[in-house]
């Protein structure tokens, strides 16, 4: 076995050897479960395999919405809240204490002794660390594609998808802590740091989302926001908003540039998992709206372009490659520190 | 003359803070022999085995290790480590512990192999249990097997003895003559100079960072060899006065002979008898380890007896 096979066999190892590890496997496979519980019948949907049902027509089985509606529970609320935050948050306390414990006397000293480089070493033991979020997400994928396969016989690959993006937003908030803990070798700053990158980087996207309503959507869909009386006045559409707003977007866009974008990269993962767009007859619609019959829900079509504009305002290579860039930038310092420091 | 396995020339490590670690070590290891280094706390043992085994990069180092120069990463693959305070995986087994350090030593272990490491370390049985439930010791034996998996040429062991049981000790020192009948070299820094004493072949002592002795065992103790004479009664005065003026030491019921050859002892043992000194005791006397180390490292802010480690 090379070098990087014993570094991985011996995270999975450590991984196997923590409670944390089976615990969050544990809820992760409560939570997959209770998506797979989630089915439809004549009636309309229906609970826990069976044992209530909510009725509704354009739930049935077999109906377009029912399906669309069992993705959007996946891809609107479990890959967010579930991977995307609450599965980041035990993955990054579990795997919090590898580095500093890694680069501790005793335990370095044994390592570094060996014919490997340094950077092998760091290299092994990181990739090592992303294998708890992809031990962790693989088997809860599998059982939402099973689910999915067995209620509606469509296999969709594209739920997988899930599996790298996940492990990708959760190396984009590691490489802090792996730099911050090699640096100071304390896995408390290191959790801390990540945790405020993380935390400085969604609010940076979120501001960025809402500005970016005001300075471009809101007027691009002829609305014009009364910020005295807190009311909204219809008006002739037009490409954006004053001055001041577009210049403050722009600026918080520059700000956002260089940080890690998990909340972009996580909702790309929703445009990936996508059901087949071409049998998506809901296209244009609120599917709220057509669930319950309420015209008023209909988007108008300059809306829904100025709301897809938005959406595509930040291309996926750009999201991606600038947090990917920000993360080859914040491990590779680690991994020179860990390289050049002595022990 | 046995090759040289280890030959050092300058190796200086200075700290951030200009704390100068080591100041131009220079010394030479035989292949085949076990090999002393000794020196007080602080004293920059620790640091040169470790700029050795790549884990601190030297200010400047001029050598080989196994006839390349130091640093030489692939070189490691025949050289085996235990570290002091070694700290292994808590949630391996014994037995994972060797085949990880095999792994990353890039040596594949068939199970005969582990066996008879385990075997020779004493712990076959408990090879199967995880680390948190081994004694110091047993950890210790585990340090030692893992340090032994790649077949090394080269071993270096820091404070091997640390925590050690006297019976782990005694297994420890029997493994390093073992190693050394097997033609490997053995590189040892302990503060156990007893021990030490009992299996080194050369040793070097260190102090604030530079070597202040160096060479094989005997030849640094040989120069303190002498001959001690006790006598059953005092030595007559006139005759006390006639040795010292032939430059012996002389105390009442004692005289000492310097010098490890018996014939200079045969006229002052006929003077003492025809003087009618009756003799109890004629013993050889050779500078022990310690008191070579003590004489080593003392200085003027007397640190002359404090605990060598």
């Amino acid at each position: 076995m090379n070098t990087l096979g014993v570094l991985l066999l011996d995270s999975f190892r450590m991984l196997r050897s923590q409670k944390l590890f089976w615990i969050v496997l544990a809820l992760s496979g409560m939570v997959a479960l209770g998506y797979a519980s989630i089915g439809f019948n004549q009636r309309g949907i229906s609970l826990f395999f069976g044992l209530w049902t909510i009725e509704h027509e354009s739930l049935q089985l077999g109906t377009e919405e029912s399906r669309e509606l069992y993705l959007l529970i996946f891809t609107n609320t479990i890959v967010p809240y579930w991977l995307g935050l609450f599965a980041v948050v035990l993955a990054l306390i579990s795997c919090a204490s590898i580095f500093p414990e890694f680069v501790r006397e005793g335990s370095v000293d044994l390592t570094l002794s060996k014919p490997p480089r340094r950077i092998t070493l760091f290299l092994g033991k990181y990739l090592g660390s992303l294998l708890f979020v992809f031990l962790q997400v693989l088997p809860f994928t599998v059982i939402v594609f099973l689910s999915f396969g067995l209620r509606f016989g469509e296999w969709n690959l594209g739920l997988f998808w899930a599996v790298p993006l996940v492990v990708l937003i959760f190396s984009f908030v590691y490489a802090m802590h792996v730099l911050i803990s090699i640096w100071s070798g304390s896995t408390v700053f290191g959790l801390l740091a990540a945790c405020l990158i993380w935390g400085g980087s969604v609010l940076t996207e979120w501001t960025e989302d809402i500005v970016y309503q005001f300075a471009y959507t809101v007027p691009q869909a002829g609305m014009k926001p009364d910020w005295i009386d807190g009311g909204i006045e219809e008006v002739e559409p037009r490409e954006s908003a004053g001055e001041f707003m577009v210049g403050l977007h722009r600026c918080l866009d520059f700000l956002r540039t260089p940080l890690p974008k998990t909340r972009a990269v996580g909702a790309q993962m929703r445009n990936l998992i996508s059901v087949d767009r071409d049998r998506n007859d809901l296209a244009g619609k609120s599917l709220l709206g057509s669930l319950f019959h309420d015209s008023s829900m209909e988007v108008p079509p300059h809306i829904a372009e100025a709301e897809r504009r938005a959406d595509q305002r930040h291309p996926v290579w750009k999201d991606v490659g600038s947090s990917l860039c920000y993360e080859l930038l914040v491990a590779g310092l680690a991994a020179w520190i860990f390289a050049r420091r002595d022990y | 003359m046995a090759a040289t396995i280890l030959d050092l020339t300058n190796v200086q490590k200075t700290y951030k803070g200009k704390v100068e670690a080591l100041r131009g070590i220079s010394l030479q290891v035989a292949e085949g022999s076990i090999f002393g280094l000794l020196g007080p706390n602080g004293a920059g043992k620790s640091t040169l085995v470790k700029i050795l085994t790549t884990i601190i990069h030297p200010t400047r180092c001029e050598g080989t290790m196994l006839g390349y120069p130091v640093g030489h990463k692939p070189i490691l693959r025949q050289v085996g480590y235990l570290p002091e305070h070694v700290r292994f995986p808590a949630y391996l087994t014994g037995r994972q512990v060797i085949q990880y350090a095999a792994g990353l030593a890039g040596v594949r272990v068939d199970r005969e192999r582990l066996r008879n490491l385990l075997r020779l370390v004493g712990m076959e049985e408990a090879s199967e249990r995880i680390l948190k439930t081994y004694s110091k010791g047993m950890v210790q034996r585990i340090g030692f097997a893992q340090a032994l998996v790649n077949d090394p040429k080269l071993i270096f062991l820091d404070e091997p003895t640390d925590g050690v049981d006297p019976e782990g000790r005694r297994v420890m020192r029997e493994l390093l003559l073992k190693l050394r009948s097997e033609g490997r070299t053995v590189f040892v820094n302990s503060h156990l100079l007893g021990e030490l004493e009992t299996v080194c072949d050369s040793v070097a002592i260190l102090k604030e960072g530079a070597v202040v002795r160096q060479g094989a065992l005997a030849e640094l103790t040989a120069g303190s060899c002498r001959f001690e004479i006790i006598t059953a009664g005092p030595i007559g005065e006139e005759m006390a006065e006639r040795f010292r003026a032939n430059g012996l030491v002389v105390e009442e019921r004692r005289v000492e002979v310097p010098g490890g050859e018996a014939e200079p002892v045969q006229p002052v043992l006929d003077a003492l008898r025809s003087g009618g000194s009756v003799i109890t005791e004629v013993r050889q006397v050779r500078q022990s380890l310690e008191d070579l180390f003590l004489e080593s490292v003392a200085d003027e802010s007397g640190w002359e007896g404090k605990d060598p480690s």
